[in-house]
């Protein structure tokens, strides 16, 4: 809770929505702005820009604002990001600030430095108070719904282990002169923390959340503006996701979710579905940005799913450049009857999005074309708030940092240094608190009774 | 008849805390005309080792070290008197080496009482304390009952309250029941009922001691031995100074000093010896276990689970065959020897079959038996990290009486009372040591925010930042601190400032000097780089001769190889700058605060944090929670502070 580093968060409301804000505040505000948003120098304080964000090895368009301390909300320097308000899009951009050196924001934290920086009077300050609060107890009911799932048993395990390996390690810092505590040694504690490592690892690689994706299959949908494409992967995705409407381009940026498949082995895997604004003619700068975000995803694409609309008396289709991917053609709109005189183009499938007619077909069509290669599922998959990936993120981090420590001595009967891999122990298991439950030094100790006999 | 008498600050008790409080505050008051009493049932048990004849170990000697730095006189005691000194984990990391040494325990009293008789303004008085006077939640001084029945009242503007196991003490040999805080020693009643009156809530803990053997009825022939090390190394920066540049200097010429001045060991050093349980005596416990009190419901409390009693050991490990027990001599003028790993408070009779069965004791004659006893403290969440109750200002409570075990523990928690006592009386701001400054720190955040569940022992992974509060650099993290504050003098000051320009000027060399094509700052980082390595490559002339110190080698290179670390442990030491020091009310109702949870505001209404550091690591205090109180908790005034109504 400390003001002096700087916080990030999403700052627009919950779930899918026409827009995503993103905002931080902090001292180093300027620094996490220039790396998302790239340029060496920041843009007129409070203007709102286009700029490019890099997240990994794609750039998306934003519009962007910097604004200077300490005339803003907290007093400190800030940014806003404004892309579309798709949650994974939204989580992936809170990873990247955090990696350059931002952290999540608490509940209600924006609110509480605008209050230290003087920018409420006293009778203001009972409402930040509540708005902390209700907040905060948002997210502990959320917390303690997650401890109870699924996730929540994967980690309080995870904490049982790598507590009770801190133990044994921590007994051959603090009870060397015991007679009966003999150190781990460096061999069995390299097999735990690579145990530990490995299992956070797979959590992670299978947990719902666009980082963990990358890997996944692509399955982009094409095809003119308001062909439905958005309409068919709510469809396909058995949920709103997209904001679908009428107008045409209504989809101006990239938007993709996992869709859950069986193959026809009968294995159940996941693919990501990835819909892409409209190949139109570009009206502005902005929409060429777009543009180019989307035949970026076309040519990253594992299959194409080429959505035609002849009801509307066009031919898309041929628009599309294919570069050599595999292309499943689809006729949209099949309840539709296509107007008198307009040729229907060849196609692999008839869908409605409407009546769901064609769907199951769609889905089996996908699922043997790239089934195989999409990423095995077992029950449901974990979906991760940005705080808890964050958090395993760090801990899996930590692990890492513990093991290699531990390695070049898994010949040797002790650990040379204890101290350093027991901090970056001590850390991985500070970060998984929230998700598996708090152990403290306390326990640790505990833990060292209850396995050694400690005492002369 | 009844008198008075005046004081500054009077200490109750002469144990290892109430010592080190009465040294401290005498200290700090004496350029200022000051006067300390210290009042103890019987001034010639003044410092007295009442369990094992030892000082420091693991995370303890770095609190033996931290004392030091700030001027204390534990340490040097213990150089004076130690007759085997040893270094637990040489081989592991400079962070986590803890110095200990065995001591002369009759020898280290005597050096203790010679200490303190060296400050003119410390008066020792025998007699023991009966009740607090208090006038506006505001200490005014105590009444004492003096050996011979008369009674008097001690003014004093502050009182550090050292009871150790001597509140309603209840010592346990097996069925037999003996009032009294050490063998042979009487109890104190009134103190604990004088605290309750005053609303303070009390608890009781316990803890134990282990029988004493005659030396000369053991036979050590064919015992395995415990040596010390080599290269013993001393406690006190004064010491170490002594041995090296410091040498037959006029800045070791004075009282304080001249213990360790001229040689290091001071006296004759001893061997330790080990010897084993077996399965009969362990079958033997198991038969007597309806006669231990800490089975048959005679003993309630809780004692430490770090220093299991023996049955303790054998219920909880049934399947062990046997345990060590360390025969160590308790002095170079009895015969008395200390039996570690048998701490019991079984009957004597059973004691007597489980001495004589062990390899090497056949014979022994048991000089004292073991006992457990219980005891009064006061829930540590009454005092705040200063030592100073919440409740009564100017009263400071220090050692087992706020729930903590060991010598070390209670020197560190005296030392600071006296410390705080000083500035009390004196209208300066009262002092807490951060957590990432000394493992003193961490202590008392530690019992100020936690609720100790059995008598609490430091260990080194109760510091999270471990890697900064090592037992080598105890001088930078605290010396110009107590500089400041009036408890380190000339001559350590004198020392600190040539130690420090010493380990400048090596540190300039290995940044300057190749070895080998490489800096030798570089070749520091490698494991196989000591101390011994480091000097063998100094050239002549080319450092000060104070520079060329084990001591300061083995620094430097600890401070090499944990660059990295230690960087991101300051990293995070100054991110939680900010909040840690803000200070709370502490007769603050948090319920009435708007949107604060309820079981937080319980919490909160319990503990009284003093500051929002503490408030943070209060146990289900969430961050939401701080940020709530920040908003909503105005700080208290401090004096010469504008109020508004």
């Amino acid at each position: 809770m400390s003001s002096t580093d700087t916080i990030v968060a999403v700052s627009s409301p919950p779930g899918a929505s026409w827009r995503g804000l993103v905002r931080g505040s902090g001292p180093d505000a300027a620094a996490v702005f220039r790396a998302l948003v790239g340029g060496e120098a920041l843009p007129p304080s409070h203007h709102l820009v286009t700029g490019r964000l890099r997240l990994g090895d794609t750039t998306l368009p934003v519009l962007a604002a910097f604004f200077a301390g300490p005339g803003t909300y907290t007093g400190q320097d800030m940014f806003e990001l404004q892309c579309p308000g798709h949650p994974a899009l939204l989580d992936r951009i809170l990873h990247a600030a955090i990696a350059h050196g931002a952290r999540l924001a608490e509940p209600g934290e924006f609110t509480f430095r605008a209050f230290l920086a003087g920018r409420l009077d006293l009778t203001q300050a009972e409402g930040v108070a509540a708005t902390i609060s209700a907040t905060s107890d948002a997210q502990l009911a959320a917390a303690n719904q997650l401890r109870r799932g699924q996730l929540g048993r994967f980690a309080s395990d995870l904490v049982d282990q790598l507590a009770t390996a801190l133990a044994l390690v921590e007994a051959g810092i603090d009870f060397v002169d015991q007679e009966d505590v003999v150190a781990i040694t460096p061999a069995d504690l390299h097999e735990r923390l690579t145990h530990l490592h490995d299992a956070l690892r797979d959590l992670l690689r299978h947990s719902r959340s666009w980082g963990a994706l990358e890997g996944l299959p692509r399955v982009v949908l094409v095809g003119v503006p308001s062909a439905g494409k958005s309409t068919l992967f709510n469809a396909l995705l058995g949920r709103v996701r997209a904001v679908t409407s009428p107008m045409p381009g209504t989809t101006r940026d990239v938007l993709a979710e996992p869709l859950k498949l069986h193959t026809p082995t009968g294995r159940e895997v996941e693919v990501m579905l990835v819909d892409v604004a409209g190949l139109d003619v570009a009206t502005s700068t902005l929409d060429a940005d777009i543009q180019a975000a989307a035949r970026e995803a076309i040519e990253r694409a594992d299959l194409l799913i080429a959505v035609d609309d002849p009801t509307q008396g066009k031919q898309g289709i041929a628009q599309v450049d294919a570069r050599g991917v595999p292309v499943l053609r689809i006729r949209a709109k099949a309840d539709v009857p296509i107007p008198p005189g307009v040729t229907a183009p060849p196609c692999d499938l008839a869908v409605s999005a409407q009546t769901g007619a064609g769907l199951a077909e769609l889905r089996r069509a996908i699922a043997e074309r790239v089934g195989e290669r999409g990423v095995s599922i077992s029950g449901e998959m974990l979906a991760l708030h940005p705080r808890h990936e964050s958090a395993l993120r760090h801990a899996l981090e930590q692990l890492d940092i513990a093991r290699q420590l531990v390695q070049p001595h898994t010949d040797e009967a002790m650990l040379p240094a204890p101290e350093l891999v027991a901090g970056a122990m001590r850390s991985a298991l500070d970060a998984l608190a929230g998700l598996g439950g708090q152990v403290s030094p306390d326990d640790v100790i505990g833990r060292i009774f209850a396995t050694f006999c400690v005492g002369k | 008849m009844t008198g008075t008498d005046r004081y500054d600050i009077v200490v109750i008790g002469g144990g290892h805390a109430g010592a080190e409080a009465a040294w401290t505050a005498a200290n700090v008051l004496r350029p200022h005309g000051g006067r300390v009493a210290l009042v103890t049932m019987d001034p010639s048990k003044i410092a007295a080792m009442s369990c094992n004849p030892a000082i420091g170990g693991l995370a303890k000697g770095q609190i033996v070290r931290e004392i030091d730095a700030l001027g204390g006189l534990m340490a040097l005691a213990a150089d004076a008197t130690g007759i085997q000194f040893r270094v637990l984990n040489a081989s592991k990391g400079p962070a986590v080496r803890g110095p200990r040494c065995q001591s002369d325990k009759y020898r280290y009293a005597a050096e203790v009482q010679r200490l303190l008789a060296t400050r003119e303004n410390l008066d020792i008085l025998a007699g023991t304390v009966e009740s607090l006077q208090v006038e506006d939640s505001r200490i005014s001084g105590v009444q004492i009952r003096h050996v011979d029945g008369r009674f008097e009242t001690l003014h004093a503007r502050a009182v550090v309250l050292t009871t150790g196991t001597f509140m309603r003490g209840l010592m346990h040999t097996g069925e037999r029941k003996t009032e009294g805080g050490r063998a042979g020693e009487a109890a104190s009643v009134g103190i604990s009922h004088a605290l309750r009156n005053l609303g303070f809530e009390l608890g009781r803990l316990k803890t134990g001691t282990p029988p004493r053997l005659a030396a000369e009825t053991i036979n050590v022939a064919g015992l395995e031995i415990q040596p010390g090390d080599e290269r013993p190394v001393p406690f006190s920066d004064m010491t170490l100074a002594a041995c090296g540049f410091a040498q037959s200097s006029e800045l070791l010429a004075q009282p304080a000093y001249e213990r360790v001045a001229h040689r290091f060991p001071v006296i004759e050093q001893r061997l330790c010896w080990i010897t084993y349980t077996n399965p009969a005596i362990h079958e033997l416990i198991r038969a007597n276990l309806h006669r231990a009190p800490m089975y048959n419901g005679q003993i309630e409390t809780t004692g430490p689970r770090y220093c299991p009693s023996i049955e303790d050991k054998v219920v909880r490990f049934a399947d062990r065959q046997s345990h060590h027990v360390f025969l160590e001599p308790e002095s170079l003028d009895t015969n008395e020897i200390y039996c570690n790993g048998i701490s019991t408070s079984l009957p004597a009779d059973v004691q007597d079959v489980i001495v004589l069965s062990l390899p090497g004791c056949e014979k022994a004659t048991i000089l004292r038996y073991g006992y457990a006893v219980e005891y009064d403290m006061v829930w540590p969440h009454q005092i705040d990290a200063t030592t100073m109750t919440k409740r009564i200002a100017g009263l400071f409570l220090a050692g087992q009486i706020n729930g903590t075990s060991g010598y070390e523990e209670a020197a560190g928690q005296g030392l600071l009372a006296g410390l705080n006592a000083a500035r009390f009386v004196r209208d300066e701001e009262l002092v807490r040591l951060r957590r990432d400054q000394a493992y003193i720190g961490v202590m008392m955040d530690d019992l100020v925010t936690k609720t100790p569940r059995e008598p609490y022992r430091m260990f080194t992974s109760r510091a999270e930042f471990r890697l900064l509060l090592r037992g080598d650099n105890t001088d930078e993290r605290l010396t110009p601190l107590g500089r400041e504050l009036g408890v380190v003098d000339d001559a350590r000051w004198h020392v600190f400032q040539q130690r420090t320009s010493a380990l400048d000027a090596l540190r300039q060399y290995v940044r300057k000097r190749a070895y080998e094509g490489r800096r030798l700052v570089d070749w520091l980082r490698r494991p196989e780089v000591d101390a011994d390595w480091l000097l063998a490559r100094l050239e002549e002339d080319a450092v000060p001769a104070a520079a060329r110190d084990r001591a300061l080698a083995s620094r430097l290179i600890a401070d090499e190889q944990y660059a990295g670390y230690i960087d991101r442990q300051m990293r995070e030491v100054q991110r939680l700058a900010a909040q840690e020091a803000r200070p709370l009310p502490t007769d603050f109702d948090y319920s009435k605060v708007h949107g604060l949870r309820r079981e937080a505001a319980d919490t909160l209404n319990r503990f009284q944090p003093t500051t929002l550091g503490q408030a943070g690591r209060l146990a289900g205090i969430t961050p939401a929670d701080l940020m709530i109180i920040s908003v909503a908790v105005k700080p208290p005034a401090r004096a010469g502070e504008e109020v508004t109504p």
